[in-house]
């Protein structure tokens, strides 16, 4: 049955737009070209208002996906890359628990991967039917039924768009993923707006700037009281603060500082004498995946949750499920979950928050560092990254660890890579809530992502650098 | 962001604030950027011994008058700009002030109560409306103010929301002026916008993209094939030859150079000539491109000076481009060595040939057929060589010590031709000082600190079998030679006596050599296959036919008794270690030992991951050169003999002090005691190169896995069957210890 299903995905794949692998190889000057466009189509993407919508001032539902699905309210990039994490993740799941067997033939990869962009479009459409008809942007019946069908196929097109970058940068044109650079342009615009940010706000006591650096300049310059000045600019709770911008940095540092823990198993070919290299294993060994797939569980909950809470308002098991009210602060208007399940998964604010309700932040922790570390766990049989798989990987490879035998090779393996999972996705979990207590921009699971990405684009940087010679040959 | 409530800054003074800290943020992080960083030890010894010569003396203006007066400026104009935005800041009038009440009521911030009561009813009978001097609103802020710093409740709102009345309604704005946003405005930004996305930012990325491609560093797709083209099929050619014809220095690809076929064309002749007079009459007088960048590096080496200006320039443009096409050539040299060599075994035709009559004959067949031959060692030399005499300027016969300054013809003509630059520096100083006696004290310094300055290497080169319980070098196995080197100025060290050891050791070292050369003439490296196989002919009495297999086959049979032994040895380890395994004080032992192995394996991979991006190492002395230089050696081991490259080069940049450097290199296959040599050539000064000798000490090698196979697929002889058996109680045993 297995083998079936992508033969019934392959009259589809004719069809689908494809980006053909690179017929040479990709000089890395074009590289950073290529990567570069694709950011500069995301980017524009990102900030052209949808035609036909109507000005939607309700609390955004998806305020809590914004962050690790890239995507801006109102834009064409409104479902961002959802799609195809979405679809991505699923087809996975599906491989992985052998519902569709994916041979290791590079024809059945190619199908794989057609089935898989197959169903990231179909996703699309339909995400972008439910939105428009669900009334995020006016009522469908106020807004007509052609807008309607023009904002569907603008969303569908930007999603396509998306898809093909995507491909584009994995398929060896560029740097990295699309996924990744999206995510971490989103995260680290938020992080450049918060500090610097023109935008100032007025609430009786004289204006104030958003942005955290400015917000320093200014209120030196007008405070009389110099310390108090620098107090506010440190400390000032309604908007981001200096300290905000130092705990970003400081989550930044250590968790480069984590990306180096890893343990290098020394292996040796079998076949040729002296010839040995490493294996490496990071304590970070998933990545970012169980922050991934941990906030898109809870983000799922909560627009179920807070759909759930505007339609049955009131009702008994609903409100179990999550309290919601509407908070509007200094940025956009967003719901806040007050009570109820989703209160318990959601991060305390402040620190203060903490010894006010300590249950909720203790839920917390424990709901943020098992869920992670068990994500993680799963995530290496579901990816192919266990132990076996590992062993299995090195043996066609012919080479085996060194001062160990073939059978014992899985054993040893064994002894590393479950714990490094569990205890990175532990860490991981525990980075994340550390951040939030912080209060560090962008929440601590974007700067998680974000950082991670961030190094890994550093990683081939330094490769390539050591390739080529210095950073001024590879760009100029 | 926030909709239509935003509200621009028509005032023009948050915007200031907002243009302040963002100009202020670049202007500081720009400065720390450039500001000079001290001086390094080192760097304070080349400015004592700073060299004063003419030419160096030009280069030095040249060089230095380009970059870092405009970054300077530039970053004064933006401190300039930055001063003054604060001014214009300090000097708005601020319109919001803040509500203090203690302003109001004019007291100290740190008040007593019965201070404010005071103040309060003093001022209150002042404004009170019923007075003459009332005024009904400031006694309003009066009473206020007064409540703000006594009734609790007043107090709260101000702590919290900045005013006694409580929360204000709340103005969002946005700090740009507001003309951006006007009708007119708009439309401007939107030009703006346009010409900046559409017009600017294409055109920018295409000549990025365009001009790139002839950067200092990069080397011209066209000229990497153009290269491997020519050095496969005729591996002899002269480096420099190859170097003119680059596309680089062709008009056709590179629109920076100009066709110029009349100017100056027999100066340029001229100096082609020097070199090859046979040519003349072939070529007339048609000048290539090629021939044209030959002329103009030949003229580097005879440091021939233009009149022309034109060629001046084009000359540095050669020469800039130079080091990345030197490497590059070196480079594909190193690959082409081992392909080749592969090739050699693949091709069928070749090795009859090669077995029938290795003589003269053969290798002009092999050349009518364009057959590829093996680049040689020498090729690979006099390219390197080439680098270090177009760096110093210097023609392929003069003497080293023309390296130095102030060194003309007169007094070269007193020097002792083969005198090093060495032995020019052990020199007694009276004597060294009675042969330049023609300079007067500031050149003869002059010389003497571009001595001290030069680079001094020692290295000790140890080489072993890595990733593997013992570590002696067997037929086949992957052999890893690890290199320390020593950097110091030549001066340092001839303080030291250390040098006449080194001296010693050498020379042991080069009687070693001969001794082992004695005992085994017959060592060959890549090349060796072949006429091995020769030899092996004659041996078994011509059998034509005999397939690789079943040669190696015969190998194996003739080296049995010794790998039977070691097999056996290491049987007799196996079954230790599974003894040891069961018995618990030794497993604990054993561990231990483990873990210290473990660790040290730990710290050696982190040790070569650690990259250093620095590729900063000592400026070099090169007057004639256009560019500054940092020091850059290349290393790599060959047998010397023989002529072949065993390892490709490797060029180190960052050699600053000392530094440790792993090549691989394959062991022969054959039994014996073989010598290497590792070289290390600097790539900027002639005769500075440093060498020493390895000894490889092949044993036969003990059975591997895959080996075993073959040798069942071979041969099923008792043998095989033997290592069968032995193999299935050694799973059985794994399976034992697994089940444990």
């Amino acid at each position: 049955m297995g083998i079936k299903f992508l033969e019934f995905i392959k009259p589809f794949c004719a069809v689908l737009p494809e980006i053909s692998k690179p017929d040479r190889k990709i000089q890395f000057r074009e590289k950073v070209l290529w990567t570069a466009i694709t950011l500069f189509i995301f980017l524009v993407c990102c900030q052209i208002p949808l035609f036909g919508i109507m000005s939607s001032d309700s609390a955004d539902p998806f305020y809590w996906q914004r962050v690790i699905l890239a995507s801006s309210r109102g834009t064409l990039m409104e479902l961002g890359i959802s799609p195809i994490v979405t679809s991505g993740l699923i087809m996975q799941l599906l491989a992985g628990a052998k519902i569709i067997e994916v041979g290791d033939t590079p024809k059945d990869r190619a199908l794989f991967n057609g089935a898989q962009k197959l169903f990231g479009m179909v996703i699309t459409v339909g995400q972008a039917i439910v939105y428009v008809m669900t009334g995020m942007y006016g009522d469908p019946s106020d807004v007509g039924a052609g807008v309607c069908l023009l904002i569907i196929i603008q969303l569908f097109v930007a999603g396509l768009i998306v898809l093909l970058l995507d491909e584009l940068l994995q398929k060896g044109y560029g740097l990295g993923s699309g996924i990744s650079l999206f995510i971490a342009t989103n995260i680290c615009e938020t992080i450049v707006w918060k500090a610097f940010s023109p935008a100032t706000v007025n609430t009786g006591r004289g204006t104030e700037f958003e942005g955290a650096i400015i917000a320093l300049f200014h209120l030196l310059a007008t405070k009389q009281d110099k310390v108090r000045g620098l107090r506010e600019a440190f400390y000032r709770q309604n908007l981001p603060n200096l300290m905000n911008l130092m705990a970003t940095v400081f989550v930044f540092g250590v968790v480069i500082y984590f990306q180096g823990f890893r343990v290098d198993l020394p292996i040796k070919s079998a076949r040729y004498r002296g010839q040995y290299s490493s294996y490496p294993i990071k304590l970070f060994y998933t990545s970012n995946i169980p922050i991934i797939l941990q906030s898109a569980l809870v983000s799922n909950l909560y627009v179920i949750s807070q759909m759930l809470a505007t339609k049955f308002h009131g009702n008994f098991f609903i409100n179990l499920l999550g309290v919601w009210a509407d908070v509007s602060g200094g940025g956009p208007a967003r719901s806040y979950p007050v009570g109820g399940l989703c209160y318990y998964l959601s991060p305390p604010e402040t620190l203060s928050h903490v010894a006010e309700d300590p249950i909720h932040a203790f839920l917390y922790i424990v709901f943020m560092l098992g869920s992670c570390a068990f994500f993680s766990k799963t995530w290496i049989e579901v990816s192919g990254s266990s132990a076996k798989d590992v062993a299995k990987q090195l043996k066609d490879q012919q080479m085996v660890m060194r001062g160990h035998r073939d059978t014992s090779m899985i054993k040893e393996l064994n002894r590393y890579i479950p714990t490094a999972a569990a205890f990175g996705g532990l860490c991981i979990g525990a980075l994340s809530v550390m951040a939030d207590f912080m209060g560090a921009i962008g929440s601590g699971t974007g700067i998680l992502l974000a950082v991670t990405i961030i190094y890994q684009y550093f990683e081939i940087f330094v490769k390539e650098q050591s390739e080529m010679g210095g950073m001024s040959t590879l760009l100029f | 962001m926030t909709g239509s409530k935003t509200e621009y800054d028509e005032k023009g003074i948050t915007f200031y604030y907002f243009l302040l800290s963002v100009w202020a943020a670049i202007v500081i992080s720009a400065t720390l950027f450039v500001f000079p960083r001290r001086k390094s030890k080192a760097e304070k010894e080349r400015i004592r011994r700073k060299c004063n010569c003419t030419p160096c003396n030009n280069k030095r203006q040249t060089v230095s008058t380009s970059k870092p007066i405009f970054k300077i400026a530039v970053i004064f104009i933006g401190w300039i700009v930055l001063l003054l935005l604060a001014y214009k800041v300090s000097t708005v009038q601020n319109e919001d002030r803040e509500y203090d009440p203690f302003e109001i009521l004019q007291v100290d911030t740190e008040a007593s109560l019965h201070e404010i009561k005071k103040a309060y009813r003093k001022l209150s009978l002042e404004h009170h409306p019923d007075m003459a001097t009332g005024d009904s609103e400031m006694f309003m802020k009066i009473a206020k103010a007064y409540a703000a710093l006594t009734d609790e409740e007043s107090r709260n709102n101000w702590k919290t929301y900045g005013h006694p009345d409580g929360p204000g309604a709340i103005i969002f704005g946005m700090a740009l002026p507001n003309w951006i946003f006007d009708k007119s405005g708009s439309f401007w930004i939107f030009v703006v916008y346009i010409v900046v996305f559409i017009v600017i930012m294409p055109i920018g990325v295409g000549f990025w993209w365009y001009y790139s491609k002839f950067s200092k560093g990069r080397v011209l797709n066209e000229t990497h094939d153009l290269y491997m083209h020519c050095l496969y099929h005729s591996p002899n050619i002269k480096p420099i030859k190859l170097l003119g014809y680059s596309w680089e220095f062709n008009y056709k690809c590179n629109p920076k150079i100009e066709m110029r076929p009349t100017e100056g064309k027999d100066e340029l002749m001229k100096l082609l000539n020097k070199k090859k007079k046979k040519k003349k009459a072939k070529k007339g007088d048609f000048l290539g491109c090629g021939d044209i960048a030959r002329a103009l590096l030949q003229a580097q080496l005879t440091r021939h000076t233009f009149e022309n200006p034109k060629f001046k320039v084009d000359q540095i443009y050669i020469l800039q481009k130079f080091p990345a096409l030197i490497d590059k050539m070196v480079e594909i040299l190193a690959q082409l060595v081992p392909f080749s060599i592969h090739m050699q075994r693949q091709d069928p035709k070749l090795q009859p040939t090669k077995k029938k009559q290795p003589t003269k004959t053969a290798k002009k067949e092999r050349k009518k057929t364009h057959k590829p031959s093996i680049p040689s060692l020498k090729t690979i030399e006099s390219c390197m060589r080439l680098s270090q005499l177009i760096t110093q300027a210097l023609d392929v016969e003069d003497s080293p010590i023309k390296q130095l300054p102030h060194i003309g013809p007169d007094i070269m003509r007193l020097l002792d031709d083969n005198l090093s630059i060495r032995d020019f520096v052990d020199m007694d100083t009276v004597e060294r000082r009675s042969l330049l006696k023609d300079l007067n004290e500031s050149q003869y310094n002059d010389v003497m600190n571009v001595c001290a300055l030069m680079p001094y290497v020692t290295m000790s080169a140890t080489c072993e079998v890595k990733g593997d319980e013992d570590s002696t070098i067997t037929v086949g196995s992957t052999v890893t030679v690890t290199v320390s080197m020593r950097r110091k100025n030549i001066i340092d060290e001839r303080d030291v006596p250390a040098w006449a050891d080194k001296l010693e050791t050498l020379t042991v070292n080069v009687s070693q050599a001969s001794d082992v050369t004695n005992i085994d003439q017959t060592i060959k490296g890549w090349r060796k296959i072949p006429s091995k196989k020769g030899k092996k002919k004659t041996a078994s009495n011509k059998a034509k036919g005999i397939k690789v297999q079943g040669e190696r086959a015969k190998t194996q049979k003739n080296e049995l008794p010794k790998e039977k032994y070691s097999h056996e040895t290491e049987k007799e380890h196996c079954f230790e270690k599974d003894t040891e395994s069961e018995d618990d004080e030794s497993t604990g032992n054993k561990e231990t030992i483990d873990e210290k192995e473990w660790k040290t394996c730990q710290d050696e991979i982190k040790s070569e991951i650690s990259l250093d991006t620095k590729r900063e190492s000592h400026q070099v002395h090169c007057p004639y050169f256009p560019d500054e230089k940092q020091e850059g050696w290349w290393l790599y081991v060959a047998d010397r003999k023989n002529n072949m490259l065993f390892t490709a080069p490797v060029h180190i940049v960052s050699l600053k002090d000392e530094k440790e450097i792993k090549v691989q290199l394959k062991a022969p296959s054959k039994v014996g005691i073989f010598t290497y040599t590792v070289i290390i050539r600097s790539d900027c000064y002639v005769d500075l190169d440093y060498h020493q000798t390895i000894k490889l000490d092949v044993k036969a090698a003990k059975k591997t896995d895959a080996e075993q196979d073959k040798i069942k697929e071979n041969e099923e002889s008792k043998e095989g069957c033997k290592d069968n058996n032995d193999s299935d109680y050694s799973s059985e045993n794994d399976e034992l210890s697994d089940s444990e």
